[in-house]
């Protein structure tokens, strides 16, 4: 009878939960890609496997040049795989042309029509299905209130702001109820507080309509706030996929760990271990590396405080407020607690 | 410093007086009532008049406008059609053939003509119209297809892209999205072209036939026999013509910007 119990009430709480029944809707398999320059063959992708559940938030997390950018246009369909398949709700979609595709994208600078005013715009997705105008015209004003954009259906686009612009691009693309909405980076035109207002709106909209999102981004923070999985790309494969907590707390690689959220990176005998900045004690009874202060600097609302350990490694205390009770130079016994520390595979050049 | 601009502004309007002297006199001598390009004896329109009546200056103008809109017609469709082209593709030849197709635009109008006369003898085409059209493509081309290509790479591929994500077949995307982001460029090209092949006379006297005359070359003609104010009175038209048509210009330029 417990256990019945325990089976009912595990299952609830995975209906509650983001994720309500993990179908897979798309799948990538073993995707590779070069670019042939002049003088040189550069592998972008490097054998991608990944799949995405229904209604997932996915983010692509890595520095530019990573090779994220490419293997969203391969799902779009603007860009061809050297190797490997697309499925879409396990239809192979690798070879079909980016119209006949059931994904729409959300481009960097927007890419809206210039010629045409935001209705128009909108509306674009289903006049090329040859769906009948009323119909169009009802649902593009359903989507303008969606984005909060209710009257400016007759503007041109560059009467609109930065966010604006942003809402309609964003309305462009979901307007299709496409299978999968890919957003290349879409907040990285629009000012940081305007960004952090874009970033709740977004998830917002994706819970609403429980479209899966495949989001593109270099801010370790838009991924931690925004996603339900990270997958942190470097050099053209996945470093790894997981949680935001996965992702912030277990770094399964050196990169990971000092990408997401800039961890220290103590290297002990062969073994590479990640510490958070936050985690790092200052004169406490766990504290047995000696350090100098060689540096303090104020920025997002903390102090870092970087040491110098008597080694020569570099590690970064990072506290709440403007100042510390540490000068520059002054000796202190700094260390951590134990599960802080997570030892992890060495791949930072 | 104020002595230097005082300087620069009167060197400006020496400068803007002597380019515009002449042309304003011959727009004030097409309505003297004298036949004399000297003596002022008051205001008429009778030159206007007289050109109005004119048989064979308006099969003239009828033949240069004929000539002028299907060169610029041709050229807009190649010239659109080999920007479009090249860049789809990538090749090393693309700077060369560029830097071709925009030397007719440096080359000799003379030399040009003469090898227009040259090319249309060998081919034993009768020359007249058909002539014309052929060497007034040739050398409108160069002004799309510079306009058309500059303007295709200004805008990127980002909105076609966005079109075919949307659903757009290739075609459609065409119509919707490139053909109205380069049309600004296309008309301003036009628009110069037109003006090219409506004043030229070097090139056209040497591959036109005797029985065709456009106007550029009727003013020619008409010069050997002394200027009448007749003429003054069409230089003033076609020069009416050529500004409204310039400023036509710029103002689809400045639009597209």
């Amino acid at each position: 009878m417990e256990k019945a119990f325990t089976s009912v009430s595990a299952f609830s709480k995975c209906n509650e939960g983001r994720i309500k029944m993990a179908k897979t809707v798309l799948e990538l398999q073993q995707i590779t890609k070069s670019f042939t320059d002049k003088t040189k063959q550069t592998e972008v992708l490097k054998g991608i496997d990944f799949s995405i559940n229904e209604g997932e938030f996915i983010t692509l997390l890595g520095a530019s040049g990573c090779g994220k950018t490419t293997l969203l246009r391969i799902i779009a369909g603007l860009e061809s795989a050297d190797t490997g398949s697309v499925l879409l709700e396990g239809e192979d979609i690798t070879k079909k042309e980016p119209y006949l595709r059931d994904v729409n994208m959300v481009f960097q600078n927007y890419a809206l029509f210039p010629h045409m005013t935001v209705a128009e715009n909108i509306g674009y997705g289903l006049k090329t299905k040859k769906v009948p105008k009323k119909e169009i015209a009802t649902k593009v004003q359903e989507m303008l209130e969606l984005v909060q954009l209710e009257g400016y259906e007759k503007r041109m686009p560059d009467k609109l702001s930065g966010g604006q612009r942003q809402r309609v691009a964003i309305a462009r693309a979901m307007i299709n109820q496409p299978k999968v909405l890919l957003l290349d980076e879409p907040l990285g035109a629009l000012d940081l507080k305007l960004r952090r207002q874009m970033q709740l709106e977004l998830k917002r909209l994706q819970k609403k309509l429980n479209t899966t999102f495949i989001y593109i981004t270099h801010d370790q923070e838009e991924a931690i706030n925004m996603s339900d999985r990270i997958a942190v790309m470097h050099d053209g494969v996945f470093e790894q996929v997981g949680t935001p907590n996965e992702i912030y707390y277990q770094p399964e690689t050196s990169y990971v760990a000092s990408f997401v959220g800039n961890a220290n990176l103590y290297h002990k005998a062969d073994a590479v271990y990640a510490v958070r900045a936050e985690s790092v004690l200052i004169n406490e009874t766990e504290c047995t590396l000696d350090a100098v202060v060689i540096e303090k600097s104020f920025a997002g609302g903390q102090l870092r405080i970087l040491f110098a350990l008597s080694d020569g490694q570099k590690i970064t205390a990072s506290r709440f407020g403007i100042d510390y009770d540490l000068k520059v130079g002054e000796q202190a016994k700094i260390g951590w607690k134990e599960d802080s520390a997570v030892r992890v595979i060495a791949n930072e050049n | 410093m104020k002595k230097n601009s005082l300087l620069s502004t009167i060197y400006l309007w020496i400068v803007t007086i002597i380019l515009y002297i002449p042309i304003i006199l011959t727009v004030i001598y097409s309505f003297n009532d004298n036949k004399s390009p000297v003596y002022w004896t008051g205001f008429s329109m009778r030159w206007y008049e007289e050109l109005a009546h004119d048989r064979s200056m308006k099969e003239a103008l009828i033949n240069s406008l004929i000539l002028a809109f299907s060169s610029c017609g041709l050229s807009i469709l190649i010239a659109t059609s080999a920007a479009l082209a090249m860049r789809k593709r990538e090749s090393k030849w693309d700077k060369i053939i560029t830097y071709l197709s925009t030397l007719p635009i440096m080359i000799p109008e003379i030399i040009l003509g003469m090898v227009f006369l040259g090319v249309f003898s060998f081919m034993n085409l009768p020359f007249g119209m058909l002539t014309l059209i052929i060497a007034h493509t040739t050398f409108c081309i160069p002004y799309i297809f510079s306009m058309v290509k500059a303007r295709l790479q200004g805008i990127g591929t980002q909105l076609e892209e966005a079109a075919y994500d949307l659903g757009a077949r290739p075609f459609r995307v065409f119509w919707d999205v490139t053909l109205p982001s380069i049309l600004p460029a296309i008309l301003s090209g036009a628009i110069l072209a037109f003006a090219m092949s409506f004043d030229d006379v070097v090139i056209s006297i040497f591959v036109t036939g005797a029985s065709t005359n456009t106007l550029a070359i009727k003013i020619y003609t008409k010069l050997k026999t002394g200027v009448t104010p007749e003429i003054n009175a069409l230089a003033t038209v076609l020069l009416v013509v050529t500004i409204a048509v310039i400023l036509l210009s710029e103002i689809t330029k400045k639009k597209e910007e």
